[in-house]
């Protein structure tokens, strides 16, 4: 077994949890988030020898990357639905989650993954725009665009903040 | 405010399942690495075979220069048939060796061009002569100066009723050292008949023609005159000043040859600037000959023209310009191969002639004989033999190369088309993937 391979399923097997919550918020679907995050690792494998240092940024980018590509090829073939499948009637606490599973699926893959990175990863605007290939100030105005969304869908989702 | 949407998040996405990851994912990913690594090596197989291709088709559609012949004009050893693909020389080529008709093709078709060789190189190039038509003249539909600076052919119908098919707008005279045209335009009712055109020296060219009587492609007849002659540097040629019975044996367009600016014709020989005319006396009185440049002997084809034949060569007994002179008896001379046409002289001693091996596969070539023991030596090789400038028989011989096969460039459009399109769909892939950043 080579060291590169020990590195890697060492990495995996700490951070494959961690690494399937961010790719389910992204996907918002189980079966996505895995298929999506066990994409992303093997795409990792061909580089893995020469990531220098910590490797999960390189994953964590891989992932939204991916997560992006997947939802264009895979637009024209899936239809979106408003309602949920689950009855979401009884707790408040569930009813505030499926809200926010819901209004997270209105938004451009792109946005969500703004969203993601930034308020659940904790990256910084330009660790966000590193990781998504694209420049602080489209952070910025992605960022914006999708919390204004999220907040004129599910009102429910007001005191969600004005801007970043 | 930001805490609150982190937790949310974070609950969300805490009540994602828990699951294990599948064992092997190293060894997809080294698989997938080997997949597109050998994808890589094949696009770039593929690309490196295309760039191969193109820069063959660039390489081969450049002229390709003879041995260097030091700018000295030369005789080729052989001539080759023009790929239809070939370019037009970029200007004046300068004198040439030869000049013949091939057909010519561009992108949306295909028509007779008039081609050149150039003298001090070699290189082939079609001639853009302005007004041409390629495809009139009874026998050659261009003619080349003796000294290769002039082209003389003939123009596109100019016509008052129906156009002959066969009709002619008069003729054009292309100077190779400048590249410009003189032109000679005649409009008749029907077109005029183009007989053909045989250069009487380096300056004085006879031009054998009529007036079609009929339009259309059925042929019909023609008046005839008398040819015309057309010194360089006059603006127009004149009617050649001979009898109705000189006129009457002139077939300028076929078996009639030239030499110091004399027509040869028997049993006449005319001076075509003067029309003096000198009848000759025991001498051949058919069929083509040929005068020796020291007006000495006059040789002709043993039999009929067309049918391959020996060498038959009479002594004059006086100078051909005017009058009546005598021959002595002919010496049938017999060469290594039969003659089938002359082309000029190599010396007073040595005629040019194209000559045709025996047998069904019959090859044709140029040869230089011995008008007085036969002896033969190959001028020009098999099997291509254009219009040569007869001066230039005498002229050291050179190697000669291949002229350039340019590709075929409706293919070379189907594939620029292919790469437009692969273009196309990659530019819009970009725009695709641009619009979707947006959203």
């Amino acid at each position: 077994v080579s060291a590169g391979r020990e590195d890697f399923e060492a990495f995996v097997a700490a951070r494959y949890a961690a690494l399937l919550r961010t790719a389910y918020l992204l996907t918002g679907h189980e079966q996505d988030a895995e298929d999506l995050l066990q994409q992303s690792l093997v795409k990792a494998v061909a580089a893995w020898k020469r990531i220098d240092g910590d490797p999960e940024p390189y994953v964590r980018t891989i992932l939204v990357r991916q997560n992006v590509s997947r939802w264009r090829s895979r637009r024209w073939r899936e239809l979106t639905t408003d309602t949920l499948p689950e009855d979401a009637a009884a707790d408040p606490a569930i009813v505030d989650r499926m809200a926010l599973h819901r209004a997270l699926g209105v938004l451009a893959p792109r946005q969500r993954a703004v969203i993601v990175l930034r308020y659940y990863e904790d990256l910084t605007e330009a660790q966000t725009a590193d990781a998504l290939g694209i420049a602080v100030g489209t952070v910025k105005s992605q960022a914006r665009d999708a919390l204004r969304r999220l907040r004129e869908e599910f009102p429910e989702l007001a005191d969600l903040p004005v801007s970043t | 405010m930001a805490t609150e949407l982190h937790d949310r998040l974070s609950e969300l996405a805490g009540h994602t399942p828990a699951a294990s990851p599948p064992p092997d994912l190293w060894r997809r990913g080294v698989r997938r690495r080997r997949v597109t690594l050998a994808g890589r090596v094949v696009m770039a197989a593929l690309l490196v075979a295309l760039v191969g291709v193109g820069g063959w088709t660039w390489h081969a559609a450049r002229p390709v220069q003879p041995a260097d012949t030091h700018g000295s004009p030369h005789l080729p050893d052989r001539f080759y048939e023009p790929s239809p693909w070939l370019p037009s020389f970029d200007g004046p080529p300068g004198q040439l060796v030869a000049v013949g008709a091939a057909p010519h093709k561009s992108l949306f078709h295909t028509r007779e061009g008039l081609y050149g060789v150039t003298a001090s190189t070699g290189e082939y190039g079609f001639l853009d002569l302005p007004d041409a038509d390629p495809s009139l003249g009874e026998n050659e539909s261009v003619a080349v100066s003796p000294d290769g600076r002039y082209v003389a052919y003939w123009l596109r119908v100019r016509a008052t009723g129906k156009p002959n098919g066969s009709g002619a707008g008069g003729v054009g005279v292309y100077d190779t050292s400048t590249g410009s045209s003189a032109l000679f335009d005649v409009t008749t009712r029907h077109g005029l008949y183009a007989g053909g055109l045989l250069w009487a020296d380096a300056t004085t060219l006879a031009i054998d023609h009529g007036a079609w009587q009929s339009g259309g492609h059925s042929g019909g007849g023609a008046t005839g005159a008398p040819p015309w002659v057309w010194v360089m540097g006059e603006p127009r040629p004149k009617a050649m000043s001979i009898s109705q019975t000189v006129w009457s044996m002139l077939d300028v367009g076929s078996t009639t040859t030239a030499q110091s600016g004399l027509l040869v014709s028997p049993p006449v020989v005319v001076d075509a600037r003067t029309g003096r005319a000198t009848t000759l006396g025991r001498g051949p009185n058919t069929g083509p000959a040929i005068l020796s440049p020291d007006t000495r002997h006059i040789v002709t084809l043993q039999g009929e023209r067309g049918n391959p034949s020996w060498l038959k060569v009479f002594t004059l007994r006086g100078v051909a310009r005017g009058g009546h002179v005598e021959a002595t008896e002919p010496r049938v001379v017999r060469g290594d191969r039969r003659v089938y046409d002359f082309v000029g002289w190599v010396d007073a001693d040595h005629v040019a002639a194209v000559t045709r091996t025996p047998g069904p596969d019959f090859r044709q070539q140029v040869d230089s004989i011995d008008i007085h023991s036969g002896a033969t030596e190959t001028l020009v090789g098999p099997d291509w033999v254009p219009e040569i400038a007869r001066d230039l028989l005498s002229a050291p011989s050179a190697h000669a190369h291949e002229p350039p096969r340019p590709w075929d460039r409706r293919d070379l459009a189907i594939w620029l088309t292919i790469v437009a399109g692969f273009g196309l769909l990659f530019a819009g892939g970009r725009l695709w993937s641009a619009r979707v950043r947006r959203t």
